[in-house]
This record gives structure tokens, C-alpha cells and sequence, in this order.
């Protein structure tokens, strides 16, 4: 796709960047694709280099946002075909591959994959116990048992009888 | 593509859970999405997330999600009515995935002359009250307004009257106009539903039997038309419905396959499913009182929301 800002030598056709994992791995990406991530795009448009280093996004999850970013930058697939795609790119994956994507999406601003992700964070989160969700947020609990007793008590309608899960 | 492989799989050391955990607005965004009872749950976690869930509250922000009602409220009316001087509504405009704050439009009648009106609006954020642009003249029931897509809604039966919205943020403060509901379906003028679920705004019109196929309408969000969303088959006539104008409300779902109508017949409130038709009973209405009591027009919609009014 040629983009309509015809002033940036960047976007005069169609190019591709370089984009390395911090483990050293480097991902050909088209550049329609990696302008869906602010960040990236403003990388950019500064600079001429093809190649973007990113520091704190490992192999695994940097595959799985340019495999996003690729289909939502396909022209081809319709808005229906996309958002089953997100459907599906969330579906089965692990809390702990969740919170490396989320934190991606921070980094490279790709709002759109930060709230799939989130949606999926959450409905694995909603039938949680609170000691499930320290140990996978790695939260040392700082209330004293009194405190943590009160602040239960004040909102004592929302600890129903639901079956809460710990793994 | 992957073009070059210099490592391993491996994921970096740093811990994602505490790196996660410090970002604050990456927990907003995953607040936003929880249920209510799991965000309570979730402020005994530390005292971090405590402040965090507890500001919520305050900027919220309902779920972003299509957040669809929990719950039902009905009113019970007690005997005697206090109809207020010259106050013919009184109806509140807010919506807590856009701002904290909310207006209520206050409707006063004219007393001299017939059918005039003037707006008032109290703004939350400002804690006052302001004239909304000049008198007006309407044939709507003003106790009937219904909020939706940032401005309040009356529907007119009257042969000359018109129908029309009116924004309470709109800076030219003029009310406008917009189609009214076929009046075929219509055989009385206090007999019908107009509400609003999970953004939509439906229209239902009298029902004259149980045998009977009826239609729900929806507005166009362009105010364009009301179109035919739903077609009912209510000929389940298993229940004797009376005189009294049998649904309570329209809910959506997150689906078109959830949304179901809360039906009331002589004894019962009935919930029936307007994909496949199923119906349950969600309550007896057993005793006489109970039943005297119960109006279906006095039913509302509970929607999950951390904010207070």
C-alpha cells in the first residue's frame, strides 16, 4: 500500500523494516504493518535506519505482535475476518504469554492489541482468588490480617458463595 | 518474516508479573474489563491496587465492554401519588463510561398557556441549575423520557405533536425533532414501551391480546428511522395477561441471541427469550398486595458501575 503522505521519503512505496527481539532475533516486518504501532511509526518517521532495535520485548511475544500487526495491516481481510482473527489470537493462550503481550503492547502503543489483551486478562482474572492473583502479579500482600479483614467487611454483599479458583 | 536467529526462546529475566503489576494503566485496562464483584475482590490484593480500584470509582468508566444489565429493579408504587405543581418530568442524563458527572433535565409547564414548556438543567460538575434555551411547545408525556446517545428522548401520539430529543451538553440549546414510532401500533396512548438497553433505543407498541405478533422497534442512531429489530411471537397463551400492558422492559444481551423481554402477566413476571422463545418465571406474584403493588412500567435496568450519584 502506498500511503498518502507523499512528503516522507520513508512511505514513498512500499518497504519493509527490521525490527530485533532482545534476544538478537530480527523479524523482517512490512512498514504498513509496523506504523500500527505508534511507537514504531514515530521511529520512523525520525530516523532513516531500517533496523529497530527493541531492548525489552523477547522472541516469542515480538512473533505473536507482528503476527498481529501483519493482519491487521492486510488491505485483503475484512474488519469480520480480523476481529475473529483477535478471537482467536487470544484464545487458550496462558496468563503468563498474556502479561508479555500486554506489556509489549505498552511499549510499542498498539492500543487495539492492548485491549484484546486486556479482555482476555480479565476473563481469566474474574474467577480468581485474591491469592491466585498476587502470585501471578508477583504482589507481596502489605495489609496487616486486621486491615485485610476490614477492607472484606466493607464490601461484604460482593464475597458471595461463588466457587473461586486457585489455579 | 524471521529472518536471523541468534537465541534461544527463552523469555527475559526481568519479572513480567511485577513489571505488569507497576504500569498502572495497564491494570486500568484490565480493571475496566472485570465484573464488579471480582474488582471488590481484588482491592484486598495489596494496598496499591486498593487506591487504584478505589479511584476508579471516581473517574469511572463503566466496563467498556458491551456491558449488558445484571439485574432488574422494580418500583413499587405506594398508594398515593404527590404530583408536583408544575414539574411535568424530571429525568437524569448520565453515562458513567463517559464522564463522572451527570445533569438531570428538569420539564416545568407554562401555566397560562397550553402545551409550553421550558427546560431546566442542573449540571453535577457545576452544582447548578441553567435555563435551557426558550420556551418550547410539545404534545409528549414528559414523564416518559428515556436517555440515550447523550440526550433525552419523549415520543408523541398526537396527531400534530412531534417527538424529540434534546442533549443537555448541546451549546445552541434547542430541542430537535425526530421520527415518532408507527402509530399502527398503537391502539392507546399510555399502553406502550420506550427504553433504552445496552445503547439501543427500542419502542414497543400496545399489545391488544396474547395472540399476537408484535414488533420491536430500534432507532437509527442518525434519527433517520425506526426500524423492525425484533418480530415477537407472544402466542404462548398460556398465561392470561389482563389489561394492564404486559412487558416491563426490553433487555439486550451481548449477543441479539440474549436479549429477552421481562413480560408481566396477572401473577407472574415472566422472562422470555426472543431468539429461540423460551420463558422462565423469575417471580410469583402470590398475594393480592404483591400484585396491586407491582407496575410494570416502574422497572429498571441495574447496570454494574463504580460511581456514586
Amino acid at each position: 500500500m502506498v500511503t498518502t503522505d507523499e512528503k516522507g521519503p520513508l512511505t514513498a512505496k512500499k518497504k519493509s523494516v527490521i525490527i530485533r527481539s532482545c534476544d538478537g532475533d530480527e523479524f523482517l516486518v512490512s512498514e504498513s504493518a509496523a506504523v500500527l504501532s505508534t511507537s514504531l511509526k514515530k521511529i520512523l518517521e525520525e530516523k532513516e535506519d531500517r533496523l529497530i532495535h527493541l531492548s525489552d520485548i523477547d522472541n516469542k511475544t515480538l512473533a505473536m505482535v507482528i503476527a498481529y500487526l501483519s493482519t491487521h495491516a492486510d488491505d485483503g481481510l475484512s474488519d469480520d475476518l480480523k476481529r475473529s482473527f483477535d478471537q482467536e489470537f487470544v484464545s487458550g493462550k496462558e496468563f503468563d504469554v498474556l502479561k508479555y503481550l500486554v506489556l509489549a503492547t505498552d511499549t510499542l502503543q498498539v492500543t487495539c492489541l492492548c485491549y484484546t489483551v486486556a479482555k482476555k486478562m480479565a476473563d481469566i482474572m474474574k474467577n480468581k482468588l485474591v491469592e491466585w492473583v498476587r502470585r501471578e502479579f508477583d504482589i507481596q500482600n502489605d495489609y496487616t490480617p486486621e486491615a485485610e479483614a476490614e477492607i472484606r467487611r466493607l464490601d461484604a454483599w460482593a464475597w458471595d458463595d461463588r466457587q473461586l479458583e486457585d489455579d | 518474516m524471521k529472518i536471523s536467529r541468534t537465541a534461544g526462546d527463552s523469555l527475559p529475566e526481568k519479572s513480567s508479573a511485577k513489571i505488569v503489576a507497576s504500569i498502572d494503566d495497564l491494570l486500568t485496562e484490565i480493571f475496566v474489563r472485570l465484573p464488579l464483584n471480582s474488582l471488590i475482590h481484588f482491592k484486598s490484593v495489596s494496598k496499591h491496587w486498593d487506591s487504584l480500584i478505589s479511584n476508579l470509582g471516581i473517574y469511572h468508566l463503566r466496563n467498556p465492554e458491551p456491558n449488558p444489565a445484571v439485574g432488574l429493579i422494580f418500583q413499587c408504587r405506594n398508594a398515593t401519588d404527590h404530583p408536583h405543581d408544575s414539574v411535568r418530568g424530571m429525568i437524569l442524563a448520565f453515562d458513567p463510561s463517559k464522564s463522572p458527572h451527570y445533569k438531570v433535565v428538569c420539564v416545568l409547564g407554562l401555566g397560562d398557556v397550553m402545551d409550553q414548556y421550558k427546560f431546566e438543567v442542573y449540571s453535577s460538575k457545576t452544582s447548578s441549575w441553567r435555563k435551557y434555551g426558550e420556551p418550547f411547545t410539545a404534545e409528549v408525556n414528559f414523564q416518559n423520557g428515556v436517555y440515550w446517545n447523550g440526550s433525552i428522548h419523549w415520543i408523541s401520539f398526537s396527531k400534530t405533536g412531534k417527538s424529540f430529543y434534546l442533549n443537555p451538553d448541546d451549546d445552541a440549546r434547542m430541542p430537535k425533532v425526530m421520527p415518532t414510532p408507527p402509530r399502527q401500533d398503537m391502539i392507546s396512548t399510555d399502553k406502550y414501551y420506550f427504553g433504552e438497553s445496552c445503547d439501543h433505543l427500542h419502542f414497543i407498541g400496545s399489545i391488544k391480546t396474547w395472540k399476537e405478533i408484535i414488533n420491536v422497534y430500534e432507532m437509527r442512531r442518525d434519527y433517520s428511522e425506526w426500524f423492525v429489530k425484533y418480530t415477537v411471537d407472544l402466542s404462548f397463551n398460556s398465561y392470561y395477561i389482563g389489561n394492564s400492558f404486559p412487558i416491563c422492559t426490553l433487555v439486550r444481551g451481548k449477543k441479539d441471541d440474549d436479549t429477552f423481554l421481562i413480560l408481566r402477566t396477572m401473577r407472574r413476571i415472566i422472562r422470555y427469550n426472543l431468539a429461540c422463545g423460551t420463558f422462565v418465571i423469575i417471580d410469583e406474584l402470590d398475594t393480592i398486595e404483591h400484585r396491586a403493588r407491582f407496575r410494570a412500567e416502574f422497572s429498571f435496568q441495574y447496570i454494574e458501575c463504580l460511581s456514586s450519584v
